[in-house]
């Protein structure tokens, strides 16, 4: 009994991780920036396909493409804001969403052209291989999916808080018409917020696509969860993203050991709701800026 | 006219602006030179925020026009205004809660004027210094009092050396002492930098106290200006705003 409990709080924790860096991107925009990007799945499932493309053309490891996502896909989210949002970001939120969920639709449409709606894995060395410490087993993947997600949640962390551009990025999530009055380059940093935001998906998709089947249709699973991730946790916080996903992933593991799969699902709304009223402040305390 | 317009630090010829069928300004006009604190009285509604956004770029006038220094500013952003100038305080205080009081002014000074660590250093503890919030450089924004945050968004406003401060009810809901440290800065600021601050207030005995010069809005159009003493006693703005006794 010790041992399955160990084993489902170890692999909870690790899928937490990834759901982590899957919501941290859709906590971080919608925090600081306001903008509800429900294309933020979409951007995670082109980093799934981009771990596979890698892999399956040029022999890159998985490990390395979560790597190498990070800038392709800092240089997407750019290009998206200064292309799409810029032309959104003042009007009334509706219209934001709107033009996110438009960019959701062509993005999941051109993947099926590409890559039709075949379901894919990714199978390396690894994949199927298990770490045994003492009576725990735990899977390599997860595993380093997991520490992969760390290293990112932290580098994130750090930035915000330890640097002077992500220092001036919260000043603008805590009062954008402040930090404009001071002469701060809002655009700039908010080209840099939501760069950061798309990379931490394109990432996130390649650490996903790592432990789980993807195809250009299931991208809208990550929405929900990331939303769900969002709604525990709060807006624009790395740590509370992080406690937030834990949660899920450890709810998740727990139900999946004891519980036919078709229940999961159940057990994770039946959490949120519960969790919801106990806080009592409800889907108000989403709204709150509090990066 | 305060001032000849040809010498103006701020000019403002003739802005109007309507929100839907409502006229929030009716065509204003005034000018001011450099060293001089204008207040800006009237009541609700009368649309000094209003102006006050517009001189600051957060809205575009629909007619007339806003020279700084000469130089057209209609059509400039709240950013390109600050690199230009132009700072601000708001009704309530909008200081970055979550960082420090000393990267408060740090941030926006190493963003908007590119200056080596340094000299940003150096700048914020000289006005954290001037405004009393020295010994607080290292706490948190949101652990200051609510004066406490006026006067560090006050330094903010100043972190950038500008020629021209906005500032919106600076006095409203503030401790009698914090008041008397803001106005002392205010004056001092003027006398050291020759900055020129345009002041909204309710608070008109201390804009009486404070300003050269006194404008009053009445229904989005100038009712009276010229010294404070003479605004106060106006017909219009005894009759529109401050009413008898």
């Amino acid at each position: 009994m010790v041992t399955t409990v160990a084993g489902i709080v170890a692999n909870g924790i690790l899928l937490g991780l990834v759901y982590a860096i899957a919501a941290l991107g859709l906590s971080l925009i919608m925090g600081v920036m306001g903008i509800i990007n429900v294309a933020h799945s979409a951007f995670i499932m082109l980093g799934s396909f981009l771990a596979l493309g890698l892999l399956e053309w040029a022999h890159i490891d998985p490990i390395a493409s979560f790597f190498i996502a990070l800038p392709i896909f800092f240089v997407v989210g750019a290009v998206v804001y200064r292309l799409i949002v810029t032309r959104v970001e003042r009007a009334h939120q509706t219209q934001g969403l709107i033009a996110m969920f438009g960019l959701m639709v062509l993005i999941e449409n051109l993947g099926t052209i590409a890559w039709t709606t075949d379901t894919r894995v990714i199978t390396v060395g690894y994949s199927n291989a298990n770490l045994t410490v003492g009576p725990l087993i735990i899977a390599d993947a997860p595993l380093i999916a997991g520490v992969l997600a760390v290293v990112l949640i932290l580098a994130l962390r750090l930035f915000l808080h330890s640097t002077m551009v992500g220092r001036a990025i919260r000043a603008m999530g805590q009062n954008r018409d402040a930090a404009l009055s001071l002469g701060i380059n809002v655009r700039r940093l908010s080209a840099i917020m939501f760069g950061l935001g798309i990379a931490s998906a394109g990432a996130a998709g390649v650490a996903l696509a790592m432990i789980f089947p993807f195809a250009p249709q299931t991208q809208i699973q990550w929405l929900a969860w990331a939303f769900l991730i969002v709604v525990l946790g709060g807006l624009g916080r790395v740590e509370s993203t992080l406690v937030s996903a834990l949660m899920v992933g450890l709810i998740q593991t727990a139900a999946t050991a004891f519980l036919p799969f078709d229940y999961v699902y159940l057990i994770l709304y039946v959490a949120l709701a519960t969790i919801l009223s106990v806080r009592r402040q409800g889907l108000r305390g989403v709204a709150r800026r509090a990066i | 006219m305060l001032s000849e317009a040809s010498d103006a630090l701020l000019s403002v010829d003739a802005i109007a602006k309507r929100f839907g069928g409502v006229v929030a300004l009716g065509g204003v006009s005034f000018a001011f030179g450099s060293s001089a604190i204008v207040g800006l009285i009237g009541p609700n509604g009368s649309g000094k925020t209003t102006l006050l956004n517009i001189i600051n770029g957060v809205y575009a006038p629909d007619s007339g026009d806003i020279r700084i220094n000469g130089a057209t500013t209609v059509g400039w952003r709240p950013s390109a205004l600050a690199t230009g100038g132009v700072s601000r305080t708001f009704q309530t205080a909008r200081v970055f809660q979550t960082l420090t009081v000393r990267q408060n002014l740090f941030i926006p000074l190493l963003h908007h004027g590119r200056m080596a660590r340094s000299a940003a250093a150096r700048r914020a503890d000289e006005l954290l210094a001037f405004v009393g919030l020295a010994d607080f450089a290292d706490h948190t924004a949101s652990e200051l009092s609510g004066g406490q945050q006026r006067l560090l968004e006050f330094a903010r406003a100043l972190v950038t050396r500008p020629r021209l401060v906005l500032m919106d009810e600076p006095f409203a809901g503030v401790h009698p002492t914090i008041k008397g440290q803001l106005i002392r800065c205010i004056r001092e600021t003027v006398g050291r930098e020759s900055t020129s601050f345009l002041i909204v207030s309710h608070e008109v005995p201390d804009l009486v106290r404070i300003a050269d010069f006194m404008l009053c809005l009445v229904e989005g159009k100038v009712a009276a200006s010229g010294t404070p003493a003479a605004v106060v006693r106006d017909e219009t703005v005894v009759e529109g705003y401050l009413g008898r006794g």
